[in-house]
């Protein structure tokens, strides 16, 4: 039987990356209409359209190109966009908050700050230029993965609350329930990602690992074998030692004993 | 069936070292009155856009009642759209101070072999 690890939808980038299209898709399509539908001035909805739809614009063609060869191809050069497109971002809810202050500002803006800080730390740290600035010995490695997604999701709770409260129509009510899943899915992505990241790093570990204690196991071996090649060999010189010695000592005695012949042979020429 | 991330992984392209950006960027010009004052106000204008995302905010929320903006936001697409505009407009005027210099250096290179 072949087991299989049944994943859920949102533990799958594909599946959430097609949603997050889908979603983007319809939120632009209906912030527009709302804002053609309540009859607003042209430099009005000209505004509301290009500055609020831009980002998620920006958004639907990053994840569409990661569905073509050419955006996986340059993935970091465009998670290196995405990074300053959310610092701009977060640069801009600042002035957001001097603009329309409330708490609702202020919620936006430590949800893009966090979002960023996130982003940056998912997908950043593990690039050329993340490992060139020593971004991982930054305190951005302090918060780990899943605090960051739980961090994020409460805050799109409260600003989920904020929103509803005070929501004063229908099309009010849409968009914030759009954007806060949009970006509960986001933060999912993000998420999904850094445990890629984790999981590939951990098994390149074990690997390596494994390999050095089959080296050390190799090495034993050998020296093992070595050891007993030398023991074998001292062995055989003893023996061979041993048995050159008795050689030795057998042929001393027969020469004496000629010599004693011959010593009497000459004494008895002499007695002759 | 692979995931989206093995795919990206077996395609990817690694980003350029930060050293050669930077010996690129930080080789030593010699630059004539021209591009320093495309450089200086490109600057400036930098500025100016952030004031102008700033004075002109974008409509967040709207109601259908009054037919007006309920809630504004920091204009971020004005200052990023004035910022490009800034941009092509001193690389022209630093383009022209580059073409200056280039005329220059034939004028004395042609000085020198007479």
């Amino acid at each position: 039987m072949s087991s299989k690890k049944e994943k859920d939808w949102f533990d799958s980038p594909n599946i959430v990356s097609l949603v997050i299209i889908g979603i983007l898709i319809i939120l632009i399509l209906a912030s527009q209409s709302f804002a053609i539908q309540n009859h607003l001035s042209f430099g009005e909805i000209f505004r509301s359209i290009i500055n609020h739809n831009s980002i998620y614009f920006i958004t639907l063609i990053y994840f569409l190109a990661l569905r073509f060869k050419i955006g996986k191809k340059y993935f970091d050069y465009l998670n290196v966009i995405m990074a300053i497109l959310y610092l701009l971002l977060s640069f801009a809810s600042v002035f957001t908050i001097f603009q329309s202050f409330g708490l609702a500002s202020l919620l936006n803006l430590a949800l893009t700050v966090l979002l960023t800080l996130y982003f940056i730390y998912s997908f950043i740290c593990n690039t050329v230029f993340g490992k060139e600035l020593k971004l991982s010995n930054t305190p951005l490695n302090e918060i780990k993965n899943q605090q960051y997604f739980y961090l994020v999701c409460c805050l799109l709770i409260a600003i989920l609350i904020v929103d509803l409260i005070a929501a004063s129509n229908f099309e009010g009510v849409v968009i914030s329930l759009l954007e806060v899943m949009y970006q509960v899915l986001f933060a999912r992505y993000i998420y999904l990602y850094k445990e890629y990241t984790d999981t590939k790093e951990k098994r390149f570990k074990e690997k390596e690992k494994k390999e050095k204690e089959q080296d050390r196991e190799e090495e034993t071996k050998e020296e093992e074998e070595f050891n007993v090649v030398e023991e074998n060999k001292r062995k055989e010189e003893s023996s061979i030692s041993l048995k050159t010695t008795d050689d030795h000592e057998e042929t001393k005695p027969k020469t004496r004993k000629k010599k004693t012949e011959k010593e009497e042979g000459l004494k008895g020429d002499e007695e002759k | 069936m692979k995931d989206l991330f093995d795919e990206i992984d077996q395609e990817r392209k690694e980003l350029p070292h930060l050293k050669n950006i930077q010996d690129e960027v930080q080789k030593p010009r010699y630059h004539n009155f021209y591009q320093k004052l495309a450089f200086w106000l490109f600057v400036f204008l930098f500025v100016v856009s952030i004031v102008l995302g700033n004075l002109f905010p974008s409509c967040s929320e709207s109601s259908n009642l009054f037919s007006t903006c309920t809630r504004t936001e920091y204009n971020l697409t004005l200052t990023v759209i004035s910022w490009l505009i800034s941009f092509v407009f001193c690389s022209m005027i630093y383009a022209v101070g580059e073409i200056i210099s280039l005329l220059t250096s034939i004028n004395e290179t042609l000085k020198k072999r007479k």
